[in-house]
């Protein structure tokens, strides 16, 4: 389906990068080095895009924000485990990424787009798309690539008729379109995401309205955003900002606080605390545990102050939450949100 | 796991600690030092009973533990852990803790163990805290015996 930008009436296709493993080293400030063995990281790589943020991933916040744009449907694809550049260099091997990347050009080529919006999402920002789009034709551009306080963004818009009737790879025109690239400088809201620690900068970000990234769900106290579904017992205290998934239960006698946020279809079981930490979804934390300073994805804890990785083969303690038949509140013995 | 850290180990400045205590009348009680493996699981868990049940001999134990190696402790070690907590307070005794890793202090924290342990009385006044202090690198004899580290009283 072809893409038409309401404002401009330009036609725009996007593709859609999944990013891999930065390389960069730990640089937070904590006070040990963290790495597993392998060299990955929590929350690193192509998770990045799909873990939930304040109730939605970043790639389909991104997708709604290309639906607004009015992109055609973009494709997505997967990073190249060692890639750092959004856009492929002209030698680069045949491998199975730049596969995908030509394929995806071509797809966007057929589409009869005018422009391609190429996206590496690996990090957060702000971009206002239409204002990059204006810049782009304002500046009769053929390549604009967004730049950020500290770099390069992986944003970058690219003429597609220049690769209507290309005799040869897509990247190679690319390569020739970059030395006389236009540069367009953002200089609103960016989180890395290199790191367990920037995650959770976003959620706070997020929460106390920081940044454009807003929590999907109701409000439902001041400062407390519940998703469809989610039950939180009337023994429970939940302290403003917090976030409750779609889907998740609070149990009795619990206490969420320190802009927490419970991510969707999550159990959080009686007694137990969960301070300046994020459950993220699908997770279950057990009976009367102190969850501090953490990030909890299914059986796995890490700790943003020792900045230490715990696995957990015993399910009592922290494991994946089971599917559970939403019953009414009145049927659960939920009766309603007890919120501060 | 489990030693006992006898008066032998207290050296001259330890003993000027006790200034004024007529010779016989001071009674130095043992310290007992419990060193955490890297895994400390069920198996490990049932060692440490066994090992405790032979040490405490005396009422009021001073025991030492040293968490600093332990790099997976689960739900069994954990519990043995609180065993090992239980036999203290049954001796009336008291609890130092030697050295935590991250690991393990998340998992105490996690669990609320953290509460338990500050909740046991420090060491009694008249007795040194105990900081870990590695012995100094020597030749290697085939004839000694293995290398221990030695605590040593830290300065009151």
């Amino acid at each position: 389906m072809r893409g038409l930008n309401a404002g401009t009436k330009v036609q725009i296709g996007a593709i859609i990068t999944l990013a891999g493993d930065r390389l960069a080293e730990d640089s937070s400030a904590a006070p040990r080095r963290y790495a597993r063995k392998d060299g990955t990281r929590f929350l690193s790589g192509p998770s990045r895009a799909s873990v939930e943020i304040l109730g939605q991933s970043l790639l389909k916040r991104t997708i709604a924000k290309l639906r607004e744009l009015g992109t055609a449907q973009p494709d997505i694809i997967p990073d190249s485990p060692v890639s750092t550049a959004l856009l492929p260099s002209r030698s680069a091997k045949a491998t199975p990424f730049i596969a995908a990347w030509e394929s995806a050009v071509a797809n966007q080529v057929g589409l009869g787009v005018e422009l391609i919006l190429l996206l590496r999402i690996g990090s957060y920002f702000d971009l206002d798309y239409d204002e990059l789009l204006r810049f782009h034709l304002q500046e009769r551009s053929r390549l604009t690539q967004v730049y950020g306080p500290s770099g390069a963004l992986d944003v970058a818009l690219v003429d597609a008729t220049l690769f209507r009737g290309a005799d040869g790879p897509y990247r190679k025109i690319i390569a020739t379109l970059i030395p006389e690239q236009h540069r367009f400088f953002y200089r609103g809201y960016v989180n890395p995401l290199n790191k367990a620690q920037d995650y959770r900068r976003l959620v706070e970000d997020g929460l106390y309205g920081r940044c454009g990234l807003r929590p999907v769900g109701k409000e439902v106290a001041p400062g407390v955003w519940h998703g469809t579904g989610a039950q939180v017992d009337s023994s429970s205290r939940i302290s403003a900002p917090a976030f409750i998934g779609a889907g998740s239960r609070i149990a009795e006698c619990c206490v969420v606080s320190g802009a927490s946020t419970i991510e969707r279809d999550c159990e959080i079981d009686c007694g137990t605390l969960v301070d300046q930490s994020c459950i993220l979804q699908g997770t279950y934390v057990g009976v009367a545990l102190d969850v501090r300073h953490s990030i909890v994805d299914n059986q796995t804890l890490f700790h943003l102050e020792r900045n230490v990785e715990i696995g957990f083969a015993d399910k009592r303690l922290i494991g994946r939450a089971k599917a559970v038949a939403l019953k009414t509140p009145a049927e659960s013995g939920f009766h309603g949100v007890s919120s501060s | 796991m489990v030693e006992t850290v006898r008066d032998k180990y207290l050296d001259f400045k330890s003993a000027r600690l006790f200034a004024g205590a007529k010779e016989g009348e001071m009674e130095i009680a043992s310290t007992i030092m419990v060193k955490l493996p890297e895994v400390f699981g069920k198996k490990e868990s049932r060692k440490l009973r066994r090992e405790l049940k032979q040490q405490f001999a005396s009422n009021r134990p001073c025991v030492v533990v040293d968490l600093s190696r332990v790099k997976e402790i689960d739900l069994a070690g954990v519990e043995g852990l609180l065993n090992c907590l239980q036999e203290i307070a049954k001796q009336d005794g008291a609890l130092q803790i030697g050295g935590i890793s991250a690991e393990a202090a998340t998992m105490l924290e996690l669990t609320r163990m953290e509460g338990i342990l500050q909740k046991f009385p420090a060491f009694p006044a008249e007795m040194p805290s105990f900081a870990l202090v590695p012995e100094p690198v020597a030749e290697v004899d085939e004839s000694e015996a293995p290398r221990t580290v030695q605590p040593q009283p830290a300065a009151a």
